[in-house]
């Protein structure tokens, strides 16, 4: 754009170097409803969930469980981590790994794997299509799905959605240039994505024609995987919460730099999915502890946070955890027989709450 | 790394903290006027030849004597809030009465010129009484006043002025009047500056000079206080009529004539020179040296202009124009400098520091984290609000400095029972005992005072010298943080930063900057002297053992060092520390001949990383909330305990946060240690298993009692 006004806007604060963050309001006014769901399993890291012929099922780490069977042994486990996970018409489950492998289990494919191509590296999303094809959210181009604070503070977009077919691995590149895709929904002629870095549910038309377009912007924080429920209300997992000192650092170019290059990503001005694990983490000046406490509304590098949005993907309500909580996280939620599921990524949990009634 | 060192340079050498600190000053608003000045006279002496001759700046200088009288009557009137526009009329009604008394009464001139002031001053009394008293508005009542005085000028003219014109009466004391002088200056410029001082000390030191900047101030306050409002707006008309009427004396004497058009168009001159000056129109901001300075600006621009050539209506509206210049800067001036000032107050400075020392579970240095203050004994749990200090007494009493102004005593033996030992008010900070038993303690906000046995609390200072040259006021404490006392008895004390109080500390560690220093307080002379300047937030003071020294620390340098106070580096200051892993706060003496420092937040690297890029912070501050900003991590902390030389021996430290996130102090007594933070609501103690158990800090610093 033009030059001088980017450095107007610059010196200013204003336009594109504005840093203002939507407001927790509305439909998200805090409440502590994801800290008071009773926990279903403890693992380190669970991550996607999904519905298949086995219940409800969870990625942790290389393994996948059953959320209904909390503590048995393992479904399935892989050789790599899992990346995402996504539940097949068929009742069976696509996983991906983070070396891009998509490996198949139960169901028509099972047992099948996708090779790994060097078009799709950073596995987020996993969705089934019609026609029983597979879509698949390549997070970004550069970086793997361990990566995304990187991704995140080197201002990439760079991901893209395939389309895949999974009995001849024939692939599609739907959509390219999305910053971060980490969640997809199919629809009867689109494909809705969340892009995290964008802050943003944006809708991929399947068919040749048509352009994408914004179904939902300036989410207070960083979206990640969604699902439809029954009512077809639509459940949407954000992993991490937009802050005003992280915005003004991706806009800080050149200590944004040097902050890469120079300090470990665990210790950068970042997101994370789950705050306070070391000393050497970045405080803020409202995050200091008072009496010993931690106030809940002090500003964190980590939140728990599901958004409810009706069809038309408007947010109509919100479950959150806190700075104090200890659902921090979110990267997955299902509803399941009117209850919600999530796991909280940073804090190791899998729980469910009821959500009859629940509006803001 | 050039980039590196052009930054490191630059930041220290361009005092970017100066222009923030020169917008809070009062004085910055004479900065227009002052320019305006030298600009219009600059402009005149190239445009016109002669313009700063001997002769020319006499003629102009009479014409000043009079203008500048009216303007400063202009400028009390505008002070308490109001307007004088019958000025114009005042002044032409002034000259014609003098000149009919002394020409047609035949009045001895003494008399006249006393008469004529009367005039002046019941002009300016119905003015008073109709908008002090019957409180009608300024504007139009003096509107009026002007038209209805004019009119009346007018009347007696068309009588009375082909008789003043044609008297062959002549006063001396007229003539020195109009074209005396006094030491070659001219007589009306002498009056100017005897009333101009008068008015001074009347406005800026007596009684009815502050009632009237306050009336115009606030109405309502003033009328609150008690100050007689209608009285003194009332008042300030009728100074405004005795200065017009003086001034129409000295017209009288200087042309001996009367016209139509004497005095016509004045008020709005007079107005337009005390605007520009820098009086508000608002009432309350101004004084009599903006009215002079307003004066001679627009003195100068009208002669300028006439021996210009200008024309007379040309040359009114540039007075016009001028006047609109003076309102806009009037109307904005006070809210830019406002926004200007808080927009460039915030100056981080360069600050690289060295690598940090690991910490972490597994490192090998005596940093290493561990949780030998996870089950430190609670104490008070809830009944303390952030206590900064601890200390104990020879008695194992223990007091702890509270954030509500009390120092706060928990009784020996079980400290179960507690009790406000003194109600000090401000934010008591740093305590130390001295040789009486007193408590010395430091006094964010307020200084350095004392409470003895009985409680009786004493001042003992609040003031230093002041640093030559600086732009704020440093004489005055802000932030007086730690204190210890040597055994004469003076007392070594810091004060953290001189351009912050203690709820802005934060900002203090965003600067990065050495805005602290060190004092020394006399109690036998009384005296306090600066001894140290440009610390970075000087915090933490201690004596050493041997007294020799005095150890200091400076938080946001991660830094421990060493004043020596005598021996052959006396006045020095030396590193004994020079790389703590985090913010170091009181420091206190062992029981091994050794020292306690309290860290009270952590390095993280990305605010390392961030004191050395200080336009990033300078950013940070304007565009972030404040609750957002970046912030040395004082959630997390230590004790650390290390010798004379800089040798840290170990580091107790409260690894989950249970009880003791960040600690700001410590005391070694009777083989344990007590802990105190700044943001906790308990004290904590724990056994020392190697400490001596009869040690105390008292007993080290005045011996055992008797």
């Amino acid at each position: 754009m033009n030059p001088l006004k980017n450095a107007v806007d610059r010196w200013l604060g204003r336009g594109d170097a504005s840093i203002s963050m939507p407001p927790m309001d509305g439909a998200f006014r805090p409440n502590d409803l994801l800290d008071s769901a009773p926990p279903i399993m403890e693992t380190p890291a669970p991550d996607c969930l999904a519905v298949t012929t086995q219940g409800v099922v969870v990625s942790s780490e290389r393994s996948l469980f059953s959320v209904d069977k909390a503590g048995g042994a393992p479904l399935a486990s892989f050789d790599a981590e899992i990346a995402a996970l996504a539940g097949l018409p068929d009742g069976g489950a696509a996983v991906g790994l983070i070396d891009g492998r998509i490996v198949f289990v139960g169901g028509e494919h099972g047992g099948k794997t996708i090779e790994a191509s060097p078009d799709v590296t950073c596995i987020t999303a996993l969705a089934p299509a019609q026609g029983g094809a597979l879509l698949v959210a390549n997070g970004s181009a550069s970086n793997g799905p361990t990566a995304w604070k990187r991704d995140l503070m080197e201002k990439n977009a760079s991901g893209s959605v395939w389309r895949i077919e999974p009995a001849s691995g024939a692939r599609k590149q739907l959509a390219g240039n999305l910053a971060y895709p980490y969640g997809l929904l199919g629809e009867a002629d689109s494909v809705v994505v969340s892009e995290s870095w964008r802050s943003a549910l944006t809708r991929i038309p399947l068919g040749a024609s048509g352009r994408s377009e914004p179904v939902l912007e300036n989410l207070p924080a960083y979206p990640s995987r969604f699902s439809r429920g029954a009512d077809n209300t639509i459940w949407l997992a954000l992993f991490a919460p937009r802050r005003q000192l992280v915005e003004f650092v991706l806009r800080e170019d050149r200590y944004r730099r040097r902050m890469i290059a120079e300090v470990g990503a665990d210790y950068w001005i970042a997101p994370c999915l789950r705050a306070g694990q070391s000393p050497l983490a970045p405080t803020q000046q409202g995050g200091v502890t008072q009496f010993g406490m931690l106030k809940p509304w002090s500003p964190s590098w980590s939140y728990g946070l599901v958004a409810r949005l009706d069809r038309g993907y408007r947010p109509i309500a919100s479950l959150h955890s806190r700075a104090n909580g200890r659902r921090h996280g979110v990267t997955s939620c299902l509803p399941v027989d009117g209850r919600l599921v999530f796991c909280a990524k940073g804090d190791g949990v899998v729980a469910s709450c009821a959500y009859e009634g629940l509006a803001s | 790394m050039i980039a590196e060192l052009v930054t490191r340079l630059r930041y220290r050498y361009v005092p970017d903290h100066v222009v923030g600190e020169l917008l809070g000053r009062k004085w910055v608003d004479n900065a227009i006027p002052v320019f305006l000045l030298v600009a219009v006279t600059a402009y005149m002496a190239v445009a016109i030849p002669n313009f700063l001759t001997l002769g020319s700046v006499v003629d102009t200088s009479r014409q000043i004597g009079e203008f500048g009288l009216i303007v400063i009557g202009m400028a009390i009137v505008m002070l308490a809030g109001g307007i004088d526009l019958s000025v114009g009329s005042n002044f032409a009604l002034a000259n014609f009465v003098a000149l009919a008394l002394i020409n047609i009464a035949k009045w001895p001139t003494e008399a006249a010129i006393v008469a004529t002031i009367a005039v002046g001053a019941l002009v300016g009394l119905i003015n008073g009484v109709l908008i002090g008293y019957l409180r009608l508005r300024a504007f139009l009542t003096t509107l009026v006043t002007l038209t209805f005085i004019r009119a009346v000028v007018e009347f007696l003219l068309q009588i009375y002025s082909v008789q003043i014109a044609s008297s062959d009466v002549s006063s001396d004391l007229m003539d020195f009047v109009g074209d005396g002088s006094v030491l070659g200056v001219p007589l009306s410029l002498v009056v100017l500056i005897v009333i101009a001082i008068v008015a001074h000390i009347i406005m800026t030191r007596l009684r009815i000079g502050w009632h009237i900047a306050a009336v115009g101030g606030s109405r309502r306050a003033a009328y609150n206080a008690g100050i007689p409002v209608r009285r003194t707006v009332c008042l300030s008309y009728v100074v405004s009529g005795v200065l017009t009427g003086l001034a129409g004396v000295l017209y009288a004497a200087r042309l001996s004539g009367v016209g139509p058009d004497t005095g016509v168009g004045l008020e709005l001159t007079v107005a337009t020179a005390a605007l520009l000056g820098g009086n508000s129109f608002g009432g309350g901001r101004g004084s009599i040296g903006k009215a002079l300075m307003g004066a001679v600006i627009v003195s100068v621009l009208i002669n300028g202009l006439v021996r210009l050539g200008v024309q007379t209506g040309a040359s009114a509206m540039v007075v016009g124009l001028v006047l609109l210049l003076a309102i806009a800067i009037d109307v904005r001036w006070g809210k830019w400098r406002k926004n200007l000032q808080s927009k460039v107050y915030v100056s981080p400075g360069y600050l690289a520091l060295p690598p940090c020392p690991p910490f972490d579970l597994a490192a090998s240095s005596p940093y290493a984290m561990n949780d030998r203050l996870g089950d430190a004994e609670i104490i008070g749990l809830g009944e303390i609000d952030g206590p900064e200090d601890i200390i104990l007494d020879m008695d194992d009493n223990i007091y702890c400095s509270g954030r509500q102004g009390d120092i706060v005593r928990f009784l020996a033996p079980d400290y179960a029972r507690h009790e406000v030992f003194a109600h000090v008010g401000g934010r008591p900070l740093g305590m130390a005992f001295d040789k009486d038993d007193r408590l010395l303690v430091c006094i964010a906000g307020m200084g350095l005072y004392g409470v003895d046995k009985r409680r009786n609390i004493q001042k003992l200072t609040a003031e230093t010298n002041r640093t030559p040259l600086s732009v704020i006021d440093d004489s005055r404490m802000r932030l007086a943080d730690d204190l210890d006392i040597a055994p004469d008895g003076t007392v070594y004390f810091s004060e953290a930063t001189i351009r912050y109080g203690f709820e802005e500390w934060v900002v203090d560690s965003l600067e990065g900057r050495g805005n602290g220093r060190i004092i020394r307080y006399d109690p036998a002379t009384g005296a306090t002297r600066t001894i140290v300047r440009n610390l970075l937030f000087a915090n933490g003071m201690c004596m050493a053992h041997d007294n020799k020294s005095v150890l200091f620390a400076e938080t946001w340098g991660c830094t421990v060092k060493r004043l020596w106070l005598e021996g052959p580096k006396a006045g020095r200051t030396e590193s004994v520390i020079s790389d703590l892993p985090g913010l170091p706060d009181n420091i206190n003496r062992g029981s091994r001949g050794d020292y306690w420092v309290a860290i009270s937040g952590l390095r993280t690297p990305a605010y390392d990383l961030a004191m050395t890029e200080p336009a990033f912070r300078k950013r940070m501050a304007l565009r972030v909330a404040g609750d957002e900003w970046l912030f040395p991590n004082v959630n997390a902390g230590c004790v650390a305990r290390f010798d004379d030389t800089g040798r840290v021996f170990e580091t107790l430290w409260d690894l989950h946060g249970k009880s003791h996130t960040a600690i700001n102090s410590m005391r070694e007594h009777r083989g344990y240690l007590y802990v105190s933070g700044v943001t906790n609501n308990r004290l904590g103690r724990v056994k020392l298993p190697d400490a001596d158990p009869q040690w105390t800090g008292p007993g080290s610093y005045w011996g055992a009692r008797q």
